[in-house]
């Protein structure tokens, strides 16, 4: 029997597995054992019966977190061996200390900056336009803060996380 | 007009659209010619059509919208017949204009039509004329004073449009006086880079409005036709996202009613081909004509769906110059769509291009998905992130809506984010399900259609998840770490760091 720390859907819980033959495990979930036939499909499905219940998942997997794409159901998986310590992420932007860093969540151009170095930014605060697939969409400020640096300008081609601006967090 | 044979069409398009259109075209038997930018060589509607030219470049303006290249290509490749789909050319004046220059049949309405509703105001003052009830508005503003004192006098909340839009593009909401410049400049930039226009007007906000339209088909021998309403009020910042027919508004008599004021609408502007009026209806069902599509519309498949009319063959039909039946079939049960997009609604909507990683699509009865993308396919950022429509049938809106329910939890779409949960909860929310809303649903339910992803852990995932785990290490044991390159889903997801953070 083998055990796993896992998170899912933000909920920490420990499994144990014990393989048997032909894709069938025992898994213990909270102290119940229980009998499941997991098959893979391709390269990106797993179809798993427990208990006569059916679970039919595809599998994305995103940066080190699965996302498991069931028919009514999604879910978001980091799993730990042991090992390593879970891959859990300390929410959206940066840590404590250093300068919170704004990202380009996709690929696009952007528009027009609407902020200057050592402006004072609050939630919600404009910070620029970034036009992709058609659209315009405005990239506002999560936290309260000094602008410390701008990384583009307006007519610049920016790829998926690159860094738009640096805000030094504030009270 | 001469009746004219058509034999090969040029679809002046992409995507999802140029797919469709191409689909009846191969029904009845007619060549099929795509065009294709840089980043579409491999697009689907590349690979469905039967011949396929590039338009050098990537932005629209050097390709789709190119009017010179694609009548070149028309010539080229001996097209008889254009299909400009919907957005890019389907409603420039010019381009159909060029068209019957160079002796192509442009399939779509005469260019006179085109520009006479085109310019919003000028339709907007052609149908009060015809005695088409129209919203408080004004002609195209030029400076920013102008625009100014006449949304003082028309009374805030004002809408800015664009005076050569469609679509929703451009359009802003204004609630207050100080936010009128910037979204003046803002929807001036957003028209000038969808349209080449970058004129704007205003019109009066309409509180709680239902946004309905009517089909139109109109023959060039002068018989004009309506098929009904679609119900087009789940919008999110003006862009319609469900829609379906019957409206739940809807009564025999403001069918009635509303109905022979599209067709007045058609015969007013000298309409031929299939065209779309758009009204604002209020609570009390007062209806004002908003403008009209000259073209196809995105969700006509609604309207196929509950009358069994081909809109594409009629077009062609129409544009071969044959004359419309006299009745049109009759409309049978309900038929909703939704939109499916490449968008993270857990990060303010915002575009999601990437590789199409598993797509899985439903089937079974009565369910229609009109797609322009497949497994494997990077969704490029230069476009609209529109990746498909769905849509389905059913006897009666209660089954349409369990249908959708059903449909959209087949559908498996991963490696990009879509909306497809956010759809489902807008398809179960009980003021949709009771059929009581307008175009402030999205607006005024967004914390319950937003909720967080992520369904909570169960006996069968937590399953999955230690199956997970035990195959990941063992993949892990067999096979030391080599490039991600051609890897598995199996092997990749072990990798932390890579995606967003």
């Amino acid at each position: 029997m083998k055990t796993y720390n896992v998170v899912l859907d933000g909920a920490a819980a420990e499994v144990g597995i014990q393989p048997l033959s032909g894709g069938r495990y025992q898994v213990v979930i909270d102290g119940t054992t229980y009998d499941v036939d997991a098959r893979t499909v391709g390269a990106d499905f797993l179809s798993l019966i427990v208990d006569n219940r059916t679970r039919d998942l595809a599998l994305s997997p995103n940066g080190g977190v699965w996302e498991l794409h069931g028919k009514d159901r999604r879910h978001h998986l980091l799993i730990s061996d042991g090992r390593r310590k879970a891959w859990l992420r300390s929410g959206a932007g940066s840590g404590p200390a250093g300068p919170a860093v704004v990202k380009a969540a996709m690929p696009g151009k952007i528009v027009q900056v609407e902020v200057k170095e050592g402006d004072r930014v609050a939630p919600g605060s404009g910070l620029l336009i970034i036009e992709a697939m058609k659209m315009e969409n405005e990239i506002r400020s999560e936290g309260t803060g000094i602008v410390r640096a701008i990384r583009v300008k307006p007519g610049d081609a920016v790829e998926r996380d690159a860094v738009l601006i640096e805000i030094d967090p504030a009270e | 007009m001469n009746k004219r044979k058509i034999t090969k069409v040029l679809v002046a398009n992409r995507g999802e659209i140029s797919v469709r259109v191409q689909r009846t075209c191969r029904e009845l038997g007619l060549a099929t010619v795509a065009v294709f930018s840089e980043p579409d060589r491999i697009a689907l509607h590349v690979r469905t059509a039967d011949e396929a030219y590039p338009l050098p470049g990537s932005s629209p303006r050097e390709t789709y919208l190119d009017q010179g290249k694609i009548l070149d290509i028309a010539k080229r490749a001996g097209a008889d017949a254009i299909h400009p789909g919907y957005g890019f050319l389907s409603e420039n004046a010019a381009f159909a204009a060029a068209c019957r220059e160079r002796g192509v049949v442009f399939i779509g309405p005469p260019p006179e039509a085109i520009e006479l509703m085109g310019e919003k105001t000028q339709a907007r003052a052609r149908m009060e004329r015809a005695g088409v009830p129209i919203v408080p508005g004004t002609p195209p503003l030029k400076s920013r004073e102008e625009t100014a004192a006449e949304a003082a006098r028309i009374g805030y909340p004002v809408l800015i449009k664009a005076a050569a839009g469609g679509g929703g593009k451009g359009m802003r909401r204004v609630e207050k006086p100080e936010d009128l410049a910037a979204a003046t400049d803002a929807c001036r930039r957003e028209s000038s880079a969808a349209f080449g226009d970058d004129r704007i007007y205003l019109e009066k906000y309409l509180e709680e409005p239902h946004h309905i339209e009517f089909q139109v088909l109109a023959d060039s021998h002068g018989r004009v036709v309506h098929l009904n309403e679609r119900e087009c009020s789940v919008q999110r910042r003006h862009q319609k996202i469900v829609e379906e027919t019957p409206s739940p508004l809807m009564t025999d008599d403001l069918r009635r009613r509303m109905g022979a004021a599209a067709v007045k609408a058609a015969e007013a502007c000298g309409y031929v081909n299939a065209g779309t009026v758009e009204f604002l209806v209020d609570a009390a069902r007062r209806f004002y004509f908003l403008e009209m599509n000259t073209r196809l519309q995105v969700e006509h498949p609604v309207t196929e769906m509950v009358t069994g009319v081909d809109l594409v063959e009629r077009q062609i039909r129409v544009a071969e110059g044959a004359a419309l039946e006299a009745g049109m079939p009759a409309a049978r049960g309900a038929a909703i769509e939704c939109r499916i997009y490449a968008e993270d609604p857990g990060c303010n909507f915002m575009p999601s291009p990437g590789t199409v990683r598993t797509l899985v699509v439903p089937g079974g009865p009565g369910v229609r998905d009109d797609s322009g993308i497949y497994e494997g396919f990077t969704i490029p950022m230069e476009y609209d992130p529109l990746l498909s429509k769905l849509v389905v049938w059913g006897e009666d809106r209660r089954r349409a809506l369990a249908r959708m329910v059903r449909a959209l939890q087949e559908y498996r779409l991963t490696g990009v984010r879509t909306n497809i949960r956010y759809l489902e909860r807008i398809v179960r929310h009980p003021d949709f399900v009771k059929g009581e809303y307008d175009t402030h649903f999205i607006a005024r339910h967004q914390d319950a259609l937003l909720r967080p992803e992520g369904d909570g852990p169960d006996v069968p995932t937590l399953a999955a998840a230690a199956v997970l785990a035990w195959l990941e290490d063992e993949k892990r044991a067999a096979a030391p770490p080599t490039p991600q390159a051609g890897m598995s889903a199996w092997k990749r997801a072990g990798r932390p760091g890579g995606g967003e953070g």
